[in-house]
């Protein structure tokens, strides 16, 4: 492209322009890509789940909630002791957090509960030696009703329709944005192959890729370092760790990608000096 | 040679970068910060100085000793308890009765023990003192108790004695039953009735009413 020399004075502050654009365009997709692989992907959320050891925790307090009700009707709170099936809790669990992906209710099955715990009411009341009369019947309905509404409390995740509609509405707008995005990436990458040497073009792209990497590490380890995430006042336990988690992984993503741009950049300044000397 | 191109290299990793990193927080920072602003105050709500506490460990001030009778306890050796914490016992050896005494009587509290309503005062007071217990664990015995039984409740600054007067079946509604304003130090132990029925709701509440016969006054 003929040049004059007000024009090749040009070049270099527009292509530093264009080098400051790009990297910010560059970190605004990369954060959107982090953000919808560890909270909006099944396997993201699937793995820290088992992280957090939700489905332990959950069926601590699921044991000690069922106490708490049982002990209120004069019943010894051994008679929960192993009701609760570890391994279909867990299914229930994990049903009912991928109804997120499969858009559809999750129905939890509790007719087997229902037989045990109304055969165990049954079998304390005949070892304390007492009569069943209509009242105490009413009695052990109403209990055992109690105690598969907090299954099914517990074995559904909370918050799940908010998450869901939040990831609706995230993906559709991730998707307009990533389009609009890669466009402007290409675009202006294109602009500064026309604009300068292919040596300089490597500088310059270094350049966007450091400034993104620096930016994302730095951020990203001020809030690892603070530790933010981890002082969130959510209850229950489970959710609450869950979101530790979910936040840890998504913070190490960031330093872990931008210590790879770090390097790609090393690789790209490398590549633009060496190709200047020959 | 070499060096020279490392050190060039090192150079454009950090200085320009860097700079567009500051003059990119800065970008951010204010063309974001109509929606920053809110986002920081909302985690404001959201987020505390120190990490949520999920431990249901009760605390505990009591320490076993033996006591003889002093007769007063300044009001300074007596340490008022916090909500949850293990501060007393409460026993009667006839009936098989020994059990924690917590501050406070939620369900967290009384699945641990016996509750004290944080209401009622403290032993050595010469007020009432409103104790719960649950029917069929912690307060199971008390369905054996006669009038004349003993119940001890010792404490870290002395140890009080209480003789049962008076065991009644009230309505859990009857406000007279667990009547706080009296002046003399009554102990109010109650659970709910009957023992071992399962009943949907339990109304009805049985009450052991005991007057202190011996233990240190606070002054």
């Amino acid at each position: 492209m003929p040049m004059n020399n007000n024009n090749e004075r040009l070049r270099l502050p527009i292509a530093y322009l264009t080098s400051f654009v790009l990297s910010i365009l560059l970190t605004v997709l990369v954060a959107l890509f982090v953000f919808k692989q560890t909270f909006f992907t099944q396997q993201a959320v699937f793995k820290a789940f088992d992280q957090s050891s939700y489905v332990n925790i959950a069926r601590e307090s699921l044991i000690e909630n069922s106490k708490e009700i049982i002990i209120q009707y004069g019943v010894d709170e051994s008679i929960i002791d192993d009701l609760y099936n570890p391994i279909q809790f867990e299914e229930d669990l994990k049903g009912s957090l991928q109804s997120i992906w499969t858009k559809q209710v999750y129905q939890i099955d509790s007719s087997i509960l229902d037989t045990e715990i109304k055969a165990r009411l049954n079998q304390f009341l005949v070892n304390q030696g007492l009569t069943i009369t209509t009242e105490v019947q009413v009695g052990i309905d109403e209990a055992s009703q109690l105690i598969i509404d907090e299954y099914q409390k517990k074995s559904t995740i909370p918050l799940l329709s908010a998450y869901r509609s939040i990831m609706v509405t995230y993906e559709k707008y991730l998707n307009y944005s990533e389009l609009i995005l890669g466009v402007l990436l290409i675009g202006l990458t294109y602009f500064l192959y026309r604009l300068l040497s292919k040596s300089k073009v490597s500088l310059f792209i270094g350049y966007a890729l450091a400034t993104s990497s620096w930016l994302m590490f730095l951020l990203a380890l001020y809030f690892r370092v603070d530790g933010f995430y981890t002082r969130i006042q959510i209850r229950p336990e489970y959710i609450n760790k869950l979101l530790v988690i979910l936040g840890s992984n998504t913070l190490n993503l960031f330093i872990y990608l931008s210590l790879g741009g770090i390097g790609l950049s090393l690789f790209l300044f490398y590549m633009a000096y060496h190709k200047d000397k020959s | 040679m070499f060096i020279k191109l490392i050190k060039k290299v090192m150079v454009a990793l950090l200085i320009v970068p860097l700079l567009f990193c500051a003059l990119e927080y800065g970008f951010f920072y204010f063309t974001l910060k109509p929606l920053i602003d809110p986002m920081i105050s909302m985690a404001g709500l959201l987020v505390s100085d120190s990490a949520i506490d999920f431990g249901d460990d009760l605390d505990s001030i009591y320490v076993e000793q033996d006591f003889t009778d002093r007769g007063t306890v300044p009001l300074s050796e007596v340490v008022i308890p916090y909500v949850g914490t293990y501060y007393a016992r409460i026993e009667s050896p006839r009936v098989g009765l020994s059990v924690r005494l917590y501050w406070g009587d939620s369900l967290k509290i009384l699945r641990k023990g016996a509750g004290q309503y944080i209401g009622s005062n403290l032993p050595g007071f010469k007020k009432p003192l409103l104790i719960a217990g649950h029917n069929i664990t912690t307060f199971n015995p008390i369905q054996n108790m006669i009038v004349g039984d003993l119940i001890t409740i010792k404490t870290n600054y002395g140890q009080y004695i209480y003789e049962v007067y008076e065991i009644a079946i009230k309505k859990s509604m009857d406000t007279e039953a667990f009547n706080l304003e009296r002046s003399e130090e009554i102990l109010i132990m109650y659970s709910c009735y009957p023992f071992h029925i399962l009943r949907s709701h339990k109304y009805d509440r049985f009450i052991v009413y005991g007057r202190r016969i011996s233990g240190p006054d606070i002054k």
